[in-house]
């Protein structure tokens, strides 16, 4: 996942740089019939009238049929985001320009909300409502939406209908847009705890993220190298465990405030607090939680994964998991589960012990799944479902398949099933589980318990490897979320958000049924080389490739066309002060001016 | 520059304490914040200092361009605070800072002028240093308590007394002058009790060490400002340490620029190489050819250096200590140029008739070159450095060759199908336009590798065919002593005998002679030929004058090593960018393979690597705009300013260097400039815009 040894890194690059000007496949500019929609809706017929939009004269308003009215304020403050992106760079040239005769002009947007729930102050959640329909005619423009999630991305679209003519009018061309998302968790992970993201950062790009019809914001909060987030109930954990103490940490305050921004554009705030593995950060504050490494018969001073053989452990969890879903109301909590390192448990004595007892042999695999079953059973204690990394559903994987059917077998499914969605959650039933209880035979039943709506989120391996742990982790009828070939951190010379544009979740071998189980991907931007100088140009217009991929018909895959609308849509994240970066020679109107 | 001081670069020789602050480490307690932190955690973080003692203390958060080495003071944190306590927490431990400090701090100081060599006040020693000093002026320490001062181990008394004054001196003036390629940047800084000197040949290195000074200054927890006692004797490896920026792939506003230029200042780079102009677009603003810009730029009102923009960039860079050297590239490169100057570029033919395309610019006209005649002549007086960069890579012949005209042209001047002769005879005509507005010129490498690979039989030719003795006759009378000084090009070696084919003196009586007769020219570079023993079978009288400086950017190590000799033993001046094409990224800490190059890394003879003036770290603008550039760029071009500046013994150690880096990347950010991290871990000032 994110730790890539220093080592590595070091391996000579041996550019060649044959050209002074290294030629990279290019795409063609192409006048797309789309404009600079990004990314592309479902079905959008843009006509050629085109009517005339006045910033004196335009409003966006509720429709009088809407079920969300004045007092949603989720809404309004969209309205007035939309409006300012719309004429807020046209003051100047439009203040007293009012071109007579010059044809009709759109006045209105009315936003319908058409169902009972309009959602305005709830949170978005995996199966909220983005689907919208935009009309664009005068004198009225209309957009229909089941909920306000499907709104606001219906404002953006409307938003990035509008052009300008050489004269600086604002035009609007007669539209009929429907549209809705091809996957439902389309997101973005950033890591804060590799380099501490000032709370500016975070925000900013959430905006990026709305323009690019993003939902979910995946915060990998806490890491190895620090703890930032500041618990109210441990609040050593960021005093020891963060860069500094008081610079360099989430109060709850930032967190909230991140968490209803998000809300504001529609976007859920998943947060990550991975365990056993990538925990050293934990250490610092919370004394006796890490295995302490020993070297020979004596403790090294060093210390390896959360101890998973004491109550300690798993009461501080329970406390602390506690907490982070009462801070964070998405459904999902994201508990990592990656990179597990064995070395630790297996010089320390105690471990070795407790593996004996509970006849585990050897296979430290167990221990690590005997741990991350304590701490699914106390996330679903607090009513959450979670997502975890792949390596989790690998090692179950990799254990004796024969035990699966035991599993399957086992007299506690129907009612493991009835518990789960009697608890209220949505279940897929073609889902059973987790595969890695597997080997312990009929021990298993000592130890698990398990969700189905389990999220396993791919992030490993080359292309033929992804495409086979996503037939794989389908075929076991978990939900999946890819995220592998969506690495950004991992920077090429040249065009390479084009890599990112063409890889598909359903690009593996599997039936309709599994394929429907693929819920998303996301973006990822670990953070060894990324922090708040970087981070934003680094991210976007590169993340815009993915979101396209996630949001748009999977047969959207012509280049020059993409190419073409987002040099635009880039140059539009400029205007609206997002330092994206170039995709290649050219200008924008508005150069970023914000040195 | 002279390098005949001998002088030890960049060694810090400190009398330091044996012994480091201690602090109470972050666990102990201090109720009140700790109690503070809790209440306010809901006004985020500055809740506490909103609580503690000195709330006031406000950092500079944006440093504005005028205000340099001010911040650059201010921003400092201490080297040995690495850890946590930093802002907040140090507010906490004021008093139990132990009493022993090693260090010597900065009370109430300023800047000094002495006045040695200074008796003139028409070298403005005000308008350029007092600038400075005016920006480094702090106010008082918050504390000025006299703490006793710390022990060295052998006893003695250490570190009491406030720095009152940095006392610069400057040996000559020059304050109103540009920097050029032979400017001394060396200095020396004494800070003694009491006491900060600093003393420098010019005022380029009293620049410098007006940097160095700026970043031996840290402070304690208290925010005090500190310097350890310290004898600095510094002065730079190679003259020319550039930095290329490329404007034409991408606008770069004007502010980018400057910022840019703050940033190489910080790192000690002296050569701004503006690639302003190229096929993608013209910014330049001429006034002789406003079409150029008008109808070659992005934009001709929004995305255009104007005059003024060009001379602000020029004085800004001049008050840094750095050279502005624009490059104008031809003949290729210059698709931008013909939107604006119809007739200028060749014409692209498909079979008969004219395609409507362009290629490079039409070498065969007079035209041509009486607009580069006027357009370098306003260049020349534009941009005061004595050098123009000249491009010349890249050419693509395919237009050329599909041309009928140039075709003739070719069988009229015997170039046979060696469209390399048609570009060399281009380039020929352009470095005479440019020597005779006495300047210098810098070319890619592909000027001196087209000529080397010029058949040994015209290289003859030329020798015999063109009448050499007329040539030097005329150009002497012309009284251009750059074409005089250096009459060819030395670097065609090896074509074995042939030209004794062609030439019936006897090579060593031709050898000779040909010395002689340099020599009685006042040609330099001989000692080239005579240290290769003459080995040289023939000599190219090409028309480059030799101190035209060749720019290395092309092929992996052996190539680019191997470039580097050739050119050299050619008695050319060089300069290496293969290398340090930062543009270029990979995954990972990548400014390493930067940091690791060895310019002088090539076979070759002492003389030869004299020859070397330097280097310059490329930002090409393909992927680059001002949403990237200085995350880009910074600090992975400081790598390749330290191999440039410092001695190539002390900064073999890529950890140590790592170290420093990585602390100087943070007293970046804190100076305002967007300079990404070089891997994990965080600066107590994080850049908090977006």
């Amino acid at each position: 996942m994110a730790v890539i040894k220093l080592a590595a890194l070091l391996l000579a690059a041996s550019v060649c740089l044959c050209s002074k000007h290294k030629s990279e496949k290019v795409p063609k500019l192409v006048n797309s019939q789309y404009g600079s929609l990004w990314p592309l809706p479902q079905s959008a017929q843009i006509s050629a009238t085109a009517f005339q939009l006045s910033r004196s004269s335009f409003q966006i308003v509720h429709a009088p049929k809407s079920s969300a009215g004045p007092r949603c304020y989720l809404l309004g403050e969209a309205f007035r985001r939309y409006f300012e992106y719309t004429f807020g760079y046209s003051k100047r040239l439009n203040k007293d320009r009012k071109q007579s005769g010059a044809g009709a002009e759109v006045s209105e947007l009315q936003v319908l909300i058409t169902s009972s729930e309009p959602q305005c102050d709830g949170f978005p959640s995996v199966s909220s409502d983005e689907s919208y329909q935009l009309t664009v005619d005068q004198p009225t423009a209309v957009l229909t939406a089941p909920e306000v999630w499907g709104a606001l991305r219906g404002l953006e679209t409307f938003s990035q209908l509008v052009y300008k003519d050489e004269y600086g009018t604002l035009h609007i061309n007669k539209s009929e847009i429907k549209d809705f998302p091809r996957f439902n968790h389309r997101g973005i992970l950033l890591d804060s705890s590799r380099h501490f993201l000032p709370l500016k950062v975070i925000l900013a790009n959430l905006d990026a993220m709305a323009m690019n019809k993003y939902n979910v914001f995946h915060w990998h909060i806490v890491d190895d190298q620090s703890f930032p987030y500041q618990s109210f109930l441990f609040p050593e954990l960021s005093k020891e465990g963060s860069y500094h103490p008081y610079t360099h940490v989430y109060t709850p305050a930032d967190v909230k405030m991140v968490i209803e921004y998000a809300r504001m554009r529609g976007i859920r705030v998943i947060s990550e607090f991975d365990t056993p593995g990538h925990t050293q950060s934990w250490g610092l504050g919370q004394k006796g939680l890490l295995t302490p490494c020993y070297s020979g018969e004596k403790p090294s001073g060093t210390f390896g994964p959360v101890n998973p053989i004491l109550n300690s452990t798993y009461d501080f969890m329970t406390q602390f998991f506690k907490e982070v879903s009462s801070v964070f109301p998405d459904a999902y909590i994201h508990l990592g589960g990656d990179e597990v390192d064995f070395s630790c448990w297996k010089s320390n004595p105690d471990i070795q012990k407790f593996m004996e007892q509970q006849g585990f042999g050897t296979d430290y695999r167990k221990l690590e799944s005997y741990y991350i079953q304590r701490i699914l059973d106390i996330v679903t204690g607090t009513k959450k479902g979670y997502m975890i990394w792949q390596e989790v559903f690998d090692n179950g994987v990799k254990l004796k398949p024969d035990t699966v059917v035991e599993v399957w077998k086992g007299n506690a499914l129907e009612e493991e099933l009835h518990n789960v969605t009697s608890a209220g959650y949505t279940t897929i039933l073609s889902a059973p589980w987790y595969l890695d209880y597997i080997s312990y035979g009929q021990d298993w039943q000592k130890y698990y318990k398990l969700k189905l709506d389990t999220l396993i989120h791919v992030w490993k391996g080359s292309e033929e490897q992804y495409k086979a742990e996503m037939a794989a982790v389908t075929a076991a009828g978990f939900q999946a979320l890819l995220s592998t070939p969506w690495y950004l951190n991992r920077i090429s010379y040249g065009q390479d958000w084009q890599q990112g544009y063409k890889a598909d979740p359903h690009s593996f071998n599997g039936t309709d049924a599994q394929k429907k189980l693929v819920i998303g991907g996301e973006a990822c931007l670990w953070g060894e080389f990324v922090d708040a100088t970087n981070l934003t140009p680094r991210l976007w217009p590169r993340a815009s490739a993915v979101a396209e991929r996630l949001w748009s018909r999977k047969d959207v895959r012509d280049t020059d066309d993409a190419y073409s609308r987002l040099s635009q849509h880039r140059c539009r994240m400029v205007q609206r002060g997002i330092p994206a970066e170039p995709l290649y020679v050219g200008h924008c109107d508005y150069e970023y001016g914000g040195l | 520059m002279t390098r005949k001081l001998k002088l030890v670069s960049f060694s810090l020789q400190t009398k330091r304490c044996a012994f480091s602050l201690t602090r109470p480490t972050s666990s102990s307690n201090h109720p009140r914040c700790r109690v503070s932190v809790l209440l306010y955690s809901d006004a985020q973080k500055q809740g506490c200092f909103l609580q503690c003692p000195r709330s006031k203390r406000v950092f500079p958060r944006r440093r504005s361009s005028a205000v340099l080495y001010r911040s650059v003071v201010a921003g400092d944190r201490s080297p040995g605070s690495g850890s946590m306590a930093t802002s907040a927490e140090s507010l906490l431990f004021r008093r139990e800072i132990p009493a022993e400090s090693p260090r010597i701090q900065l009370s109430v100081w300023q800047g000094v002028c002495s006045s040695t060599g200074m008796h003139d006040p028409r070298y403005g020693f005000q308008t350029l240093l007092q600038d400075h000093f005016f920006r480094i002026q702090r106010r008082k320490p918050l504390t000025v308590n006299n703490k006793p001062g710390c022990v060295y181990p052998d006893g003695s008394l250490c570190g009491s007394a406030p720095l009152a004054a940095l006392v610069v001196n400057v040996q000559k003036g020059g304050c109103d002058g540009f920097p050029d390629l032979n400017s001394r940047e060396d200095y020396k800084l004494s800070i003694v009790d009491g006491l900060g000197s600093l003393s420098a040949v010019s005022v380029w290195g009293a620049l410098r060490g007006l940097e160095t000074f700026s970043q031996l200054v840290y402070q304690d927890q208290e925010g005090t400002y500190y310097i350890n006692k310290t004898d600095v004797v510094d002065f730079p490896r190679f003259p020319h340490r550039g930095l290329l920026l490329d404007t034409s792939r991408h606008y770069l506003p004007v502010r980018s620029i400057l910022e840019t230029l703050d940033a190489m200042a910080y790192n000690k780079f002296n050569v701004f190489h503006w690639h302003i102009v190229d096929d993608p677009s013209f910014p330049y603003q001429s006034p002789t050819f406003p079409n150029l810009s008008s109808k070659g730029a992005f934009h001709p009102q929004t995305h255009i250096y104007t005059m003024s923009d060009v001379k602000q960039v020029i004085e800004h860079a001049r008050l840094w200590g750095i050279r502005v050297i624009p490059e104008f590239d031809t003949p290729g490169h210059t698709q931008s140029w013909g939107k604006g100057q119809p007739g200028l570029l060749t014409a692209c033919y498909k079979g008969l008739v004219p395609s409507g395309t362009f290629g490079p610019v039409n070498p065969m006209l007079n035209t041509s070159y009486q607009f580069m005649s006027m357009l370098f002549n306003e260049i020349s007086s534009v941009f005061p450095d004595s050098y123009l960069h000249l491009g010349g890579d890249e050419v693509n012949f395919a237009c050329w060759k599909s041309n009928p005209d140039i075709q003739e042209f070719m069988k009229k001047m015997g170039f046979g199908t060696d469209y390399r002769k048609l570009e060399s005879f281009y380039i020929e005509n352009l470095v005479k336009i440019v020597t005779a507005l006495n300047k210098n010129s810098l070319v890619w490498q592909e000027v001196f590798d087209n000529a080397v690979k010029l058949s040994a039989s015209t290289v003859v030719e030329v020798w015999k065919g063109s009448c050499y003795h007329c040539e030097l006759h005329r150009v002497t009378k012309a009284g251009q002593r750059a074409i005089l000084a250096s009459p060819w090009y030395l670097n065609l070696i090896g074509y074995g005998q042939d030209w004794t084919h062609y030439y019936t003196v006897d090579p060593l009586g031709f050898k000779e002679r040909l010395i002689k007769m340099l020599k009685k020219l006042g040609v330099l570079k001989l000692q080239v030929l005579e240290a290769r023993k003459l080995d040289l079978e023939i000599i190219c009288l090409q028309k480059v004058p030799a101190d035209t400086v060749v720019h290395v950017w092309k092929g992996n190590k052996e190539q680019y090593s191997q470039e580097m000799s050739n050119v050299t033993a050619g008695g050319f001046k060089v300069l290496l960018s293969a290398p340090w094409y930062l543009n270029v990224i990979n995954y990972g800490q990548d400014w390493m393979e930067a940091y690791k190059v060895e310019p002088l890394g090539f076979n070759g003879t002492a003389e030869q690597k004299q020859l070397v003036m330097g280097g310059e770290a490329c930002m090409w603008g393909e992927y680059v705009d001002a949403t990237n550039l200085t995350p880009r760029l910074w600090p992975r071009a400081g790598a390749v300013g330290e191999r440039l500046w410092s001695d190539e013994a002390q900064t073999s150690n890529l950890d140590t260097a790592y170290d420093r880096l990585a602390e100087f990347r943070c007293k970046l950010l804190r100076r305002g400039i967007r300079a990404q991290p070089l891997f994990v871990g965080y600066c107590d000032h994080e850049y908090e815009r977006i």
